[in-house]
């Protein structure tokens, strides 16, 4: 796989970057190297778009379990270009706000887009959790009502985003656990 | 779902944009996420998008847009292009977030310093891989066995440096220490000769290295060889002590940090499956093998949960009458289990009495090997009884209906007493013998203050009597291990039919296991003052124990069926500890206290009893800080304090209960504050739905 034309990236783009994401300037720039490292060659990085299964053989993502619901949310048109590489990253640092982690943690793990967590969603989550041959039909529809009983607060067997929301801003780990980190250089 | 909102989308003045923002708000609503200009909103399907999106697309947009406006671009659920028009759209404010982001800067770097820190010294202690390899395959009950097992091993450490500082480096400062008194010295209290005259067989050797006798017993093992000159006397005292209060204030640590953990895990309102679904996942994870411990983790966690979550259901759920038949068998079978310990008791001490009565026959003066034997038997049957009667137990704890944490924890209980009260027995025999059974005006005990006969040198004889106790723990620890469970193991799987499946699912017994290691702690406090080598040589014995257990684990077990709570762990498990501690206290105290020493050998030889040292080397010390530590030792002060420590005691007693009652008030409010939240949604679509007509 060749590599795209390496230009550096330019100061206004870099200051732009910075103040539209929330990724420090040393990140954006070494997630801009494993971009110019994964992209077809003879291409401007601003122009070249990678497929899904590039981004989830990222050794970030390579073991997540959520992986394809993560390259699904990010990607726009089954490919991602450096902007969208750029705006997953952000969503996934530290620096974060809790709203914009709360927003993209209920896409992902809205399994069939439907705007609702419902138990089908629930299912699938836990059972990508835990690997399905572990797990006995007991345990898995135990641990779908007692979530569904504690956040559905209006009885409708689903999980609105304001219910998603107002259980996971209850929630001390939630910010720590949705963050990545290291990005491949 | 669908009785519900079809809304004019139509944006309308201040009324109707605030009842737009409500009904966005609602539970109930379909809410359709708006994802940025000139993109389908999120969960929004193709035909409604063809019908009415232009007009769902502009109401949103302007509910939102009133929203967004005060958010930073970066913070936009967005994709990069809508978020740079946005950015441009606000061009005025960018001054504002560069300096708060400077400041939220540092304080981000501060944070990830910390943590990084924290994780380096977590990642110092030793086998710190394994602990947590042995978690994740075998759950968390399993890995608070060898977290206990590490933390003891420091205990030890600490222990050890303590006395190679304090009392090894202060007798050979000033020396070589003096040999044994040959057998022609006598004093009126008899004469007191540890080596055997002539030469030794090799067998003879052996025993002697299993028993302490011999050339053992006048070497730095035992109290005994300890001389009486200098300081050594103080530094000797002063070590016990210091050790002692190290071990108190380290386990008191420990057991408070799982105290915190627990009051959050066992408490019904707190828990949180929807946290535990959600956020379980650490999405910075790398690693397959990571990944596969982190799973088995997760669904550990969740087991543990389900299992609780459904005996408080059922313990609920119970009518009276039940409830009564509960507590009826719980009662006969507490009966059981003190009718089995008393028996035990009584078993302990008179083999012990017949023991005594058996060394004293000829023939078995005569054969080593038989006086080897027969000084072993109150051991044998110490560890015989210790055997039998916790699988009984376990039994027991199945049949009470309790959690499973709560069965781990009332076995340990109930086993605990057995292992230290038998110890406790066999002390109280050697006291028996050392002070002819508390009678001070014995004939035997009238000239010296203890039984000089039998025991010219006691302080060696009880050393002796616990390293016996160590090494035939190790002993029996391997022998178990080779000619038990590798054994069982392989036979078992090797058969065809249930007995096989039956070896195939052997778990690892952690009650049993977490009390052999108490009960082993507990003897090297006993014995430590007798034999100021013992917690060395407990630190090799905890290492090879720590490999053996590991090797038995992967080989042999599989993982538990059913796992237990590892934050009630950690915090009964140094509880139980602290309460070997304090037992281990009684005889040493004691020991300092009021028996007199020997008057042949040690570093106290001559003194009225141990603890006489420190007063009269407080009176070498000039005037004022003699008199500082005589005011320490009065009753002028140790009545304050005791009543100053009644006051802050009781003051802390008040505080802990007015928190108590805050948190269950609170606990109310958050339970009331759902059906707030529902009641008034219904109230604002009744609203809403009242107004469509004008």
């Amino acid at each position: 796989m060749g590599q795209c034309l390496r230009y550096q990236m330019h100061w206004e783009d870099l200051e732009e970057y910075q103040a539209l994401t929330f990724l420090t300037r040393n990140e954006i720039l070494c997630i801009h190297d494993t971009f110019l490292k994964l992209c077809p060659a003879g291409k401007y990085y601003k122009e070249a778009t990678l497929t899904m299964d590039q981004v989830s053989s990222l050794p970030a993502l390579r073991v997540n379990p959520f992986r394809d619901r993560i390259c699904r949310v990010f990607s726009h048109n089954n490919v991602f270009s450096f902007e969208d590489v750029l705006g997953m990253a952000s969503v996934f640092s530290e620096q974060a706000c809790p709203s914009l982690k709360i927003e993209y943690a209920f896409r992902i793990y809205d399994f069939n887009e439907n705007g609702f967590i419902d138990e089908e969603d629930l299912q699938r989550i836990v059972l990508r959790l835990l690997n399905s041959d572990d797990v006995s039909e007991d345990l898995l529809m135990d641990l779908i009502q007692h979530v569904l009983s504690e956040s559905d607060l209006d009885n409708d067997n689903m999980l609105s985003f304001s219910e998603f929301e107002h259980a996971m801003a209850k929630s001390p780990d939630f910010m720590n656990s949705f963050r990545i980190h290291f990005w491949g250089c | 779902m669908e009785g519900g909102l079809h809304w004019e989308p139509e944006p309308w003045g201040p009324p109707g944009s605030s009842l737009a923002s409500v009904l966005k708000e609602l539970p109930s609503a379909a809410t359709i996420r708006y994802r940025g200009p000139g993109v389908l909103p999120w969960g929004s399907l193709e035909e409604e998008e063809e019908k009415d999106g232009g007009r769902s697309i502009q109401a949103f947009a302007g509910a939102s847009q009133m929203e967004q406006e005060t958010h930073p671009s970066r913070e936009l659920p967005w994709p990069m292009q809508a978020r740079r028009v946005h950015r441009k759209n606000q061009a005025g404010q960018h001054g504002a977030y560069s300096s708060q982001s400077r400041v939220g800067h540092w304080a981000r770097l501060l944070t990830r310093g910390q943590e990084k820190m924290k994780a380096g010294l977590r990642g110092l202690q030793p086998w710190a891989w394994t602990v947590k390899r042995i978690g994740g395959q075998f759950g968390g009950g399993t890995k608070s066995y060898f977290s206990l097992l590490r933390f003891l091993l420091l205990l030890n450490v600490l222990a050890s440096v303590l006395v190679a500082c304090m009392v090894l480096l202060p007798t050979w400062l000033q020396g070589t220490p003096p040999g044994p008194p040959g057998p022609n010295a006598s004093s009126s209290c008899g004469s007191y000769s540890p080596h055997a005259s002539g030469l030794a067989s090799f067998a003879s050797q052996l025993f002697n290295l299993l028993s302490g006798e011999g050339y053992l017993e006048w070497s730095p093992l035992f109290y005994g060889f300890y001389p009486a000159r200098g300081y050594l006397g103080v530094t000797y005292l002063c070590s016990v002590f210091a050790s002692g209060l190290l071990c108190l204030l380290l386990i008191l640590r420990r057991s408070v940090s799982g105290l915190k953990q627990t009051l959050l895990a066992e408490s019904g309102a707190l828990t949180s499956y929807s946290h535990r679904v959600f956020s379980a996942w650490d999405f910075g994870l790398s690693g397959a093998v990571h990944v596969r411990l982190r799973q088995r983790n997760i669904l550990y966690e969740l087991q543990v949960e389900l299992e609780e979550a459904e005996v408080r259901r059922r313990a609920k759920a119970r009518t009276l009458g039940q409830q009564a038949r509960v507590w009826l068998v719980r009662g006969l079978l507490n009966l059981l289990v003190m009718a089995l310990l008393g028996a035990a008791f009584y078993g302990v001490y008179w083999v012990t009495e017949e023991t005594g009565r058996l060394q004293e026959k000829p023939l078995v003066q005569q054969a080593p090997l038989l006086q080897l034997v027969v000084s072993y038997v109150p051991s044998i049957f110490l560890s015989t009884v210790n055997v039998v009667l916790p699988p009984v137990f376990n039994l027991i704890g199945q049949l009470e209906g309790y959690t499973r944490s709560h069965q781990i924890v009332l076995i340990l209980i109930r086993t605990v007493f057995l292992r230290l009260a038998s110890l406790l027995v066999l002390l109280f025999s050697l006291w028996s013998q050392i002070t002819c059974g508390g009678n001070a005006q014995a004939p035997e005990c009238k000239d010296c203050g203890y039984n000089y006969k039998e025991l010219p040198c006691w302080e060696t004889r009880v050393g002796q009597e616990m390293y016996k106790l160590l090494l035939f723990d190790l002993l029996i620890s391997l022998a178990f291990a080779l000619l038990f469970q590798f054994p069982r193991k392989i036979f078992c799987g090797l058969c065809p039919g249930p007995l096989g499946r039956w070896a195939g699912t052997l778990e690892f017994q952690v009650p049993d296991e977490v009390l052999g290691l108490i009960y082993a702690q507990t003897v090297v406090w006993v014995g430590s003052f007798f034999c100021p080598l013992l917690p060395l040589l407990n630190t090799a014995k905890f290492v090879l124990l720590f490999y053996l257990k590991k090797l038995t684990l992967f080989s042999t077990c599989s993982p538990a069926a059913r796992t237990f709570r590892a934050s009630m762990a950690s915090f009964f498990f140094p509880l139980i500890l602290l309460l070997g501690l304090v037992l281990s206290a009684v005889p040493v105290l004691y020991s300092i206290f009021l028996i007199q020493p020997s008057k042949l050998c040690g570093p106290f030889r001559g003194k009225e009893s141990i603890w006489a040292q420190i007063p009269e080397s407080i009176r070498t010390l000039p005037r004022t800080a003699q008199n500082f530590f005589f005011f320490l030792g009065s009753q002028a002060f140790a009545v304050p304090l005791l009543l100053i420590s009644s006051i802050l005691m009781a003051y802390t007693v008040a505080l802990a209960n007015s928190y108590g009652r805050l948190i269950s008030e609170l606990r109310r409010q958050i339970e009331t504050e759902a059906r707030n939240k529902v009641f008034l949604a219904q109230r604002a679509v009744a609203l809403g739905s009242e107004n469509r007509p004008l």
